[in-house]
């Protein structure tokens, strides 16, 4: 039953899953670019600098419910729409943001394990990954969102459009321009 | 394809021009320590950015 779901997702709905999925990381963007133009344009102060739905919800941001949630849905999207990438390019992109987005879950796992135990790591007054050490949460989660989401995009782009030299691979129906054989 | 390469491309330089604007906000409103950090980090990611960029339209496609 797994395999074919897996199977179904990867095959005649790869296309409708990758633009839900595309519709869940551009939410997730949409929170970022905000909470930066909060920052940088109006000059909220940080702490008050929450995105659309923080700034609603302040909750879901305080609690890191909400960036959890993204990151674990972008793993696990990635991880599950991987099998459907069967190119050279489009598997080598997308692969490459698999494996960065694990490490950024990985780092917002141990943000939202500090917020259920009540208890945060390095001494700090609130929840701190690894790589916060160094360097500030907003403009860390910036970059990490950009290097995960540009080689995903550019996967899906030569995933839709495949490299002239892979003409011999099968079509998936995201491709839009299929040979006419596959295409029936 | 070159409205979907558009489309991509144009939201990429989106993230760019929120990137670089991070990039000189730091400068001015964080201590050299976070500055320093936040600078280099944003700095890669807009790296990565024009890496993507080229890599949509270096290729030819089909």
């Amino acid at each position: 039953m797994t395999q074919s779901f897996l199977d179904t997702l990867n095959g005649p709905r790869h296309e409708t899953a990758l633009r839900v999925f595309m519709a869940i990381v551009l939410g997730h963007w949409a929170e970022h670019l905000l909470q930066a133009t909060q920052i940088y344009v109006l000059g909220w102060p940080v702490p008050e600098a929450r995105g659309v739905l923080g700034y609603f919800f302040p909750y879901l941001v305080t609690s890191e419910m909400l960036h959890y949630g993204y990151a674990v849905v972008m793993l696990i999207g990635l991880w599950l729409l991987r099998p459907g990438f069967t190119g050279r390019e489009d598997r080598r992109w997308w692969t490459i943001a698999l494996c960065i987005q694990f490490f950024h879950h990985i780092e917002h796992f141990l943000l939202q394990a500090q917020y259920l135990l009540g208890h945060n790591l390095f001494g700090r007054p609130v929840p701190t990954s690894i790589v916060q050490l160094w360097v500030p949460r907003v403009e860390l989660h910036l970059f990490y969102n950009t290097i995960v989401f540009i080689p995903m995009v550019v996967a899906m782009y030569f995933h839709m459009f495949p490299p002239e030299e892979e003409v011999e691979r099968p079509a998936c129906t995201c491709a839009w321009h299929r040979p006419v054989s596959q295409a029936v | 394809m070159y409205g979907v390469r558009l489309g991509i491309s144009a939201f990429i330089l989106v993230i760019i021009a929120v990137l670089v604007r991070g990039w000189f906000w730091s400068a001015a409103h964080q201590p050299a320590s976070q500055s320093t950090a936040s600078r280099a980090v944003l700095t890669l990611a807009i790296g990565g950015s024009i890496i993507g960029l080229g890599a949509l339209w270096r290729r030819k496609t089909q």
